[in-house]
């Protein structure tokens, strides 16, 4: 039971990264209709932002600071001069999303190197429950990944501006001619977007290690995640991103380990044929 | 000019090109170069075999790259296993590639747009994953050789770059030739009609998903025959080579010289590997300039750089005040570089 419980809240923390990713990827689409493949190459340049403000200050407050930063700012140049182009024609923007994975794992490479990069994380302790054991670190990122989510959420669902957002996902004609100003909401989806993936790159960073590599495996699990939820659900999002973790722990823990990356994989195919448009919207982004 | 003429100019064109690409052992390239030039065949082969897909059935794949990869893993383990040569590999490579592409394709029966694109990366990244698990047969992370050893095609000894290059260049003649058939039979035309409008060709009767299904097939296979030539090209293969960098390389191939021109992919994959060397970037720099090659190919030239023909042609006919020309007018040279009427349905 205790191995049980240890293996749900391991799947709780790693969960709630994967919450978090999604819930940039769900707004992007939702808003633009672009499947945006480079989340994960965002997670991982923020990332290296985050350790490169680590390594040359010692602060991890400043670090999730510039980590925000750099993902807003690549949200805002991508989009500025690449996406923007694409909201006719969304497969282009896949396209893009493709040329910008090359783009930042090749700017990886060149300038921190093909090493993986290793912190201490900030919170060493360790909290007891029972047999349960919780890291200091998981519990902070775990929360911090909890507020955000929740902090989106509410936003979007209580106030003004969040109402409008939804009124241009949904329909982004008829918003514009409501007086809704689509294409600056759209703009600020991109960069709340990268910003979140900031957040997780920060996260991940304080998990241990990075690499220019480290992306790939957040791409597929912030999809599917996103799928799951349904995409453009922030709600299934959220929800999703605790089932995957919590489903990997355990698949990871009485399973074979080393196939972990096929369980979600398996996952993600089996969902989307079972449910072509995910798990949680009947039609396709149709809550954001 | 009549549709005969235009098929005499298409079908020579590949031979011609065929003949050029031999030309260049004239200049006595040195075996890197020879690596280099037989690297650009063989991707050129499997780019065209997306680039059918894109261009013909207008469907993506980003499984393509791990398509590629069966068929590289099967030379590797038909030749490890079996001690069957390059040419036996390429006809299982032909079955193999065509099974993998119908998997990748199977999900289209539910799932469609974004949803099957996703379905496609995800089949791909199994495939790595598997193949990078299953130790007994592939060899698994640390990969697998690939020996020419004495084999020999036609009097070609395979174990010589320089007829290795040989080898590949007359497959890719082979391929190309067999996809210009393709494209140009009245089931090339059953694609397009289905890639323009899916509803307007289901209605009139068509077996809209068998026609996409057996488009994957066809991709599917030339993607492994690409595969198999690049393993006895760079004689080890890894699972990590076959990932979805790969894929996106494949796209960029394709997009770079047109999607919806024969000689498209073959002409993305040239500059795909040659590029690198002439602009004498770090690996690292070269991938970040194909990244924005990339992207400003899809913004600015979604039709590669082949279009660019027609779109001097437009703005010509545009200024001398006429109405814009006609493909029939086409000189002679544009339409090897051009698509000729049968090929052009699509502007």
């Amino acid at each position: 039971m205790q191995t049980f419980l240890q293996y749900l809240w391991n799947g709780t923390a790693v969960g709630a990264v994967y919450a978090l990713i999604a819930l940039g990827i769900t707004l992007v689409y939702g808003l633009s209709r672009i499947i945006h493949f480079a989340v994960g190459e965002m997670v991982m340049i923020t990332a290296y932002a985050a350790w490169a403000v680590h390594d040359g200050t010692g602060s991890f407050a400043l670090a999730l600071v510039a980590a925000i930063a750099a993902g807003g700012v690549v949200g805002i140049v991508t989009e500025r001069t690449m996406f923007r182009f694409t909201f006719d024609s969304p497969l282009s923007g896949f396209v893009v999303s493709l040329g910008l994975i090359l783009f930042l794992r090749g700017l990886a490479q060149d300038v921190w190197g093909a090493d993986t990069r290793t912190v201490r994380a900030p919170f060493t302790g360790v909290q007891r429950v029972g047999d349960v054991v919780f890291r200091d670190q998981t519990l902070v990122n775990t929360a911090l990944a909890a507020v955000v989510v929740l902090g989106f959420y509410l936003v979007l669902a209580r106030t003004r501006w969040g109402k409008a957002l939804r009124a241009a996902a949904d329909n982004r004609e008829a918003a514009a001619l409501m007086g809704i100003p689509v294409r600056t909401i759209t703009t600020a989806t991109f960069v709340l977007g990268a910003a979140l993936a900031g957040v997780a790159g920060w996260v991940v960073l304080t998990l241990g290690s990075i690499s220019p590599y480290s992306g790939g495996s957040y791409v597929l699990r912030g999809f599917a995640v996103a799928l799951i939820g349904g995409l453009g659900n922030i709600r299934g999002a959220a929800l999703a991103g605790l089932g995957l973790g919590i489903a990997e722990a355990l698949a990871a823990g009485y399973l074979d380990a080393a196939w972990s990356e096929a369980y979600v994989l398996g996952l993600v195919i089996l969902v989307l044929l079972v449910r072509p448009t995910g798990l949680a919207a009947s039609v396709e982004g149709a809550k954001l | 000019m009549s549709r005969r003429a235009s098929a005499l100019l298409q079908y020579g064109g590949v031979l011609v090109a065929g003949a050029l690409a031999l030309a260049f052992l004239l200049v006595s390239p040195d075996n890197k170069d020879i690596s280099l030039a037989t690297s650009a065949v063989v991707f050129g082969i499997a780019a065209s075999g997306l680039g059918f897909l894109w261009g013909q059935v207008g469907e993506v794949n980003i499984a393509h790259g791990a398509i590629f990869g069966v068929g590289a893993y099967t030379a590797a383990i038909a030749q490890q296993e079996h001690g069957l040569g390059l040419v036996p590999a390429l006809g299982i490579a032909l079955l193999t590639g065509a099974v993998a592409a119908f998997v990748v394709a199977l999900p289209s029966l539910r799932t469609r747009g974004h949803y099957f694109v996703i379905l496609t990366f995800a089949i791909g990244q199994v495939a790595v994953v598997t193949a990078g698990r299953l130790e007994s047969v592939t060899g698994g992370l640390d990969g697998i050789t690939v020996l020419a050893g004495s084999q020999e095609v036609l009097g070609l000894e395979l174990s010589d770059r320089k007829h290795l290059y040989i080898v590949s260049v007359g497959v890719a003649v082979l391929v190309l030739l067999a996809l210009l058939v393709t494209i140009r039979s009245s089931w090339g035309a059953t694609l397009r009609g289905i890639r323009e409008n899916e509803d307007l060709a289901a209605a009139l009767g068509t077996p809209v998903i068998r026609h996409r299904i057996l488009g994957f097939v066809v991709s599917g296979a030339v993607g492994a025959v690409g595969g198999v030539l690049y393993a006895y090209n760079v004689r080890f293969i890894a699972p990590s080579l076959f990932s979805v960098e790969s894929s996106i390389f494949f796209l960029l191939m394709v997009l770079l010289g047109g999607r919806r021109y024969l000689f498209g992919p073959v002409l993305g994959a040239i500059v795909y590997v040659f590029l690198p060397h002439f602009i004498f970037l770090s690996p690292e720099r070269s991938q970040m300039v194909l990244g924005l090659v990339l992207v400003a190919m899809i913004l600015v030239l979604p039709n590669g750089v082949f279009s660019l023909g027609g779109i001097a042609r437009r703005a010509l006919a545009r200024a001398r005040g006429g109405s814009s020309g006609t493909a029939g007018e086409a000189d002679p040279e544009a339409v090897v570089t051009e698509p000729a009427p049968a090929l052009a349905v699509d502007r």
